[in-house]
């Protein structure tokens, strides 16, 4: 199985980074923004850049749109997995018409209100993983894993 | 001495940064300061600071630490956590336009009322009081949920293939 994993650098990516224990044996790349936290945190492994700011920013969406058209083809994951945030859905709105499985992991900081990115993506997620039992009331189609830390 | 850190938001939060900087001004705060700034645009004049600092840096300013403060995202304070140190975390704001919302501050008065242990500070004027508290760190236990999240991530995903 290969496995896409994208997201914004900082909290988000400290979600992803926290799955280890499942892409560690498996193949995988990362998507996310080339700042110095995420480059020091994946300097072992594969990593594309996207663009950023991406909070409330129609032209880096267009933009990772195009990008997660790129990626996608030339790489051809199986699953794509992310915690957010908006960069996740281009990547998940192509990864359905390329018929990729997809995983959301809607974060840790709500209990009981969706995040834009999680709204967005929740009509095209094939498995949405909530960390709070009340959010299962947000999200009815959702899994809840408990917390990921 | 004193840690604060706030994360790598991309709004800066100076109101934290400058509090902090006042306060040792003041020589309310006697501690040596160390600061990750992020990117805030207020740099402290009394206090050290970085812009970012590695997860290496990171660990060992929490060990070395008696009193650590963060904002509210949870990387940054379940950290301190992990740790067995009891965090004062500080929420970002939208009205003071250190975030895009107010989930910082829902989601960190949430967890204290949950018993979480952290200190959550949402006035600036009672950050003084909460640090002379805190000099008596309690020791907290914390168990993480992470082996279990990922073995039932695996056993969820073999459902899909």
């Amino acid at each position: 199985m290969k496995v896409c994993l994208v997201g914004s650098s900082g909290g988000h990516l400290t979600h992803l980074y926290m799955l280890k224990e499942f892409w560690q044996d498996k193949e995988h790349f990362w998507v996310t923004f080339p700042k110095k936290d995420a480059i020091n945190l994946l300097d072992k492994e594969k990593m594309y850049s996207c663009y950023f700011p991406t909070n409330r920013n129609l032209k880096n969406l267009i933009k990772n749109t195009f990008l997660a058209i790129k990626i996608l083809k030339k790489e051809k994951p199986d699953l794509i997995v992310s915690s957010g945030a908006a960069v996740a859905v281009p990547f998940f709105y192509i990864g359905k018409l390329l018929r990729i499985k997809t995983v959301y992991i809607e974060v840790f900081d709500r209990i009981n209100r969706a995040t834009l990115t999680g709204r967005l993506v929740y009509p095209v997620t094939d498995l949405f993983i909530v960390q709070w039992e009340e959010m299962k009331k947000v999200y009815p189609k959702a899994k809840n894993l408990g917390s990921i830390f | 001495m004193i840690f604060v850190t706030v994360g790598t938001h991309e709004q800066p939060f100076n109101r934290l940064i400058k509090k902090i900087d006042q306060l040792k001004g003041q020589n309310k705060i006697t501690d040596e300061v160390f600061i990750q700034i992020g990117y805030s645009t207020y740099l402290p004049k009394n206090c050290q600071y970085q812009k970012f600092v590695s997860p290496a840096k990171m660990q060992l300013l929490i060990k070395q630490a008696s009193v650590i403060i963060t904002h509210g995202g949870p990387s940054s304070f379940i950290e301190v956590i992990r740790q067995g140190k009891t965090p004062i975390v500080v929420p970002r704001q939208k009205k003071f336009n250190e975030h895009v919302n107010d989930h910082q501050l829902t989601f960190c008065t949430d967890l204290q009322k949950r018993g979480f242990p952290i200190k959550a500070v949402t006035n600036i004027e009672d950050l003084d009081e909460a640090i002379c508290a805190e000099k008596d760190n309690q020791l907290s236990k914390f168990h993480s949920n992470n082996q279990r999240f990922n073995q039932r991530l695996e056993t969820l995903l073999r459902q899909l293939f």
